[in-house]
């Protein structure tokens, strides 16, 4: 009851002088807004990069051309080959499937008067497996379609959208770089990811269709390995061996660098995740600044605000408060200028991450992280307001209240 | 001279209804006093760190329903003493009597609900918290309450009793010092206190508003409340049914104004 008659009185103040409400409760609000918002977009990034991961395969390496920097030009090097894929075959341990694709961007694709450019993926049946990248609708690719250089194509999403408008697809031609293929399948949905961008603007065909009819290249772009499992033992494991394999293979001598790439599945997390860790760790440094700024300020302004209201704080007394009740005011219109500022913040940074998150393609969640830390930087404004509040307690009545005798 | 000798005149004025027997008297006269302060001592440390004493061994007792007025020149204890009275102080030695209770053995706490509930401030400046209104003022003791009936208090009835029926919205800002005073008044009575300690009310007021204060002050005695109120004015200090002038810590003169000094 007395807990709560202080805190009325408090309250009194705190809307008596609303300035300096506002004033003291904005750095909290800043702070908390840009700790939860920057949390909030961290822990949703982070969802996204694990599903991006976990979709692309948390057991699957990718092995990619490397770069040479010639004449201060970087270029892809044409590295891997089919002899590669069997060279790992034969030589890997700990895999379940290893995979040779050839990949083209932009190709153009049209379909009943409709056109696009999409990527082509020219793969044979177990990459499916592999990606975990089959048919939603209709059948994928069969030993059959690679056997004979099938002119059949599985379109993703994306494709099946713009080409045919809601139409059925299935059975459609549509016509690849000029090329007439049949559509015998849709992909199962896989959406956008920062690393490899829509990945349902795709279109699969088989390996041998790519090389017959379209582009007659020998180099694979992309071979994927998939482990016996996904622990990081095992991985760690396949990706120094794929390692010395490979540059056995390529005759790399001691000293040289690789002439390919291996990504394993963090590595695709860390890229889909879109903004890095050290932003996010910049970002709520600032916050916890930030946060420290409106400790500082409640600290320092309600000790100056303690001076000049002795009269006050010696009538309160002398009408019957206790020198714990002063404390319980004081501190508690800190601590309600904190909770004022945090739970405007709160607000604030979620309406800041949702917008982030849809104005930037990011992606925002929330759980007991991303609540707790805000909401520790709150406290530590409303501790700031205790030093005051002490100070208020410790006024003498009577030297506050003396006038001239 | 103590503050004790003024006894037998109040005591005459007081006993006219006693029982007679001594020990039935003694035990009735003090039931009728609210106030016994004895041998009161308090100093202070000044900036140069040496001791003043500013009530010397000081002996007072005050009785219900009396209006008393004190004087004296400027640090001869007279704010002090109205501290210590008001347990808003503590003395250095002696004791104090409140209703009958040893109020210097009590804890804070209970000191801080006696000021409360029977004891009410009046200030020379009024004292009045600027960002509250009249009604928010008269109803701060409240906040410090701890009697469940408090909150009853009608704001509208004490205005009426201080002449400012109706003001119960404004601002003590828009008020002039005059009506501020009576504002504070209100609020002295708001838990309906025994005792008013008033510390020059009307030093910062015309003649007219000092008037209407003491006009105020009278009514309150005349209900039964006890006032005892600092002043420099000799003419209000005639308005008092008793006159007590302070001179360096002690009890100088004593006077019922009626009857002339006493010491």
């Amino acid at each position: 009851m007395r807990f709560l008659k202080n805190v009325q009185a408090a309250v009194q103040v705190l809307i008596a002088l609303p300035g300096r409400t506002l004033i003291l409760a904005l750095p909290v609000a800043v702070s908390t807004a840009l700790a939860l918002s920057t949390l909030a977009v961290d822990r949703g990034l982070s969802d996204r990069a694990e599903a991006a991961a976990r979709s692309f395969g948390l057991d699957v390496i990718s092995i990619r051309s490397g770069t040479r920097v010639i004449a201060g030009q970087s270029s892809t090097v044409a590295s891997l080959t089919d002899e590669d894929v069997a060279g790992l075959r034969n030589q890997l341990r700990e895999t379940r499937a290893i995979e040779g694709t050839r990949i083209e961007d932009n190709v153009p694709v049209s379909s009943g008067g409709k056109h696009g450019v999409y990527r082509i993926f020219a793969v044979r049946p177990p990459w499916a497996g592999v990606r975990q990248f089959g048919a939603d609708r209709g059948e994928f690719l069969s030993d059959n379609d690679v056997d004979s250089s099938a002119r059949v194509a599985i379109i993703g999403q994306t494709v099946a959208r713009e080409l045919f408008s809601g139409q059925e697809p299935i059975g459609a031609q549509i016509t690849i770089n000029q090329v007439p293929f049949e559509v015998k399948g849709v992909l199962v949905p896989k959406g956008a990811s920062p690393a490899e961008g829509d990945r349902d603007a795709r279109i699969v065909i088989p390996i041998t269709t790519f090389y017959d009819r379209l582009y007659r290249r020998l180099y694979l772009d992309q071979i994927v390995v998939q482990t016996a499992d996904s622990s990081p033992e095992v991985l760690a494991r396949v990706e120094a061996s794929i390692k010395r394999i490979m540059r056995e293979r390529h005759s790399i001598a001691e000293g040289q660098p690789d002439d390919f790439a291996v990504r394993l599945p963090d590595l695709i997390a860390e890229q889909s995740r879109g903004v890095s860790r050290s932003v996010v760790f910049l970002l709520l440094g600032l916050a916890i600044l930030c946060a420290s700024v409106a400790a500082a300020a409640i600290g320092l302004v309600f000790a100056q605000a303690v001076r000049a209201r002795r009269t006050e704080i010696g009538v309160r007394r002398a009408m019957g408060a206790t020198s714990g009740d002063i404390l319980l005011q004081i501190w508690a219109e800190g601590l309600a200028v904190s909770i004022l500022g945090g739970a405007a913040g709160f607000a604030l940074g979620w309406a800041a991450a949702g917008w982030l998150a849809a104005s930037r393609d990011l992606a925002f969640a929330f759980d007991l992280v991303v609540i707790a830390i805000p909401l520790a930087l709150v406290l530590l404004s409303s501790a700031a307001g205790l030093m005051p509040a002490r100070l208020a307690a410790r006024v003498d009545p009577v030297t506050a209240l003396r006038t001239t005798e | 001279m103590s503050g004790c000798e003024c006894k037998p005149n109040a005591k005459r004025e007081r006993d006219s209804a006693k029982p007679k027997a001594k020990g039935a008297a003694i035990k009735n006269m003090r039931w009728t006093m609210l106030i016994e302060a004895i041998n009161i001592r308090k100093s202070y440390r000044d900036r140069r760190g040496e001791t003043v004493s500013v009530l010397k061994d000081l002996s007072l007792q005050i009785a219900r329903g009396e209006f008393v007025s004190l004087s004296g020149p400027s640090g001869c204890g007279k704010s002090t003493l109205l501290n210590v009275l008001g347990c808003l102080d503590h003395p250095d030695a002696g004791a104090y009597q409140f209703d009958g209770n040893d109020v210097l053995g009590w804890p804070e706490r209970q000191r801080a609900d006696l000021r409360n509930r029977r004891i009410g401030f009046i200030f020379q400046g009024f004292h009045l918290l600027p960002f509250l209104t009249v009604e928010g003022n008269i109803k701060l003791p409240h906040l410090y309450s701890r009697s469940p009936r408090s909150d009853s208090t009608n704001v509208e009835e004490l205005l009426r009793e201080v002449d400012l029926a109706g003001m119960a919205r404004r601002y003590p800002g828009e008020l002039s010092g005059g009506q501020q005073q009576r504002v504070a008044i209100a609020r002295a009575l708001a838990l309906k206190a025994d005792l008013i300690l008033a510390d020059e009310p009307t030093g910062n007021l015309d003649g007219d508003s000092a008037q209407s204060i003491l006009d105020v002050f009278g009514r309150l005695v005349g209900q039964g409340k006890t006032v005892l109120l600092v002043t420099h004015d000799p003419a209000v200090a005639r308005r008092a049914s008793r006159h007590i002038r302070l001179e360096e810590g002690r009890i100088a003169s004593e006077t019922t104004p009626a009857k002339g000094a006493t010491v």
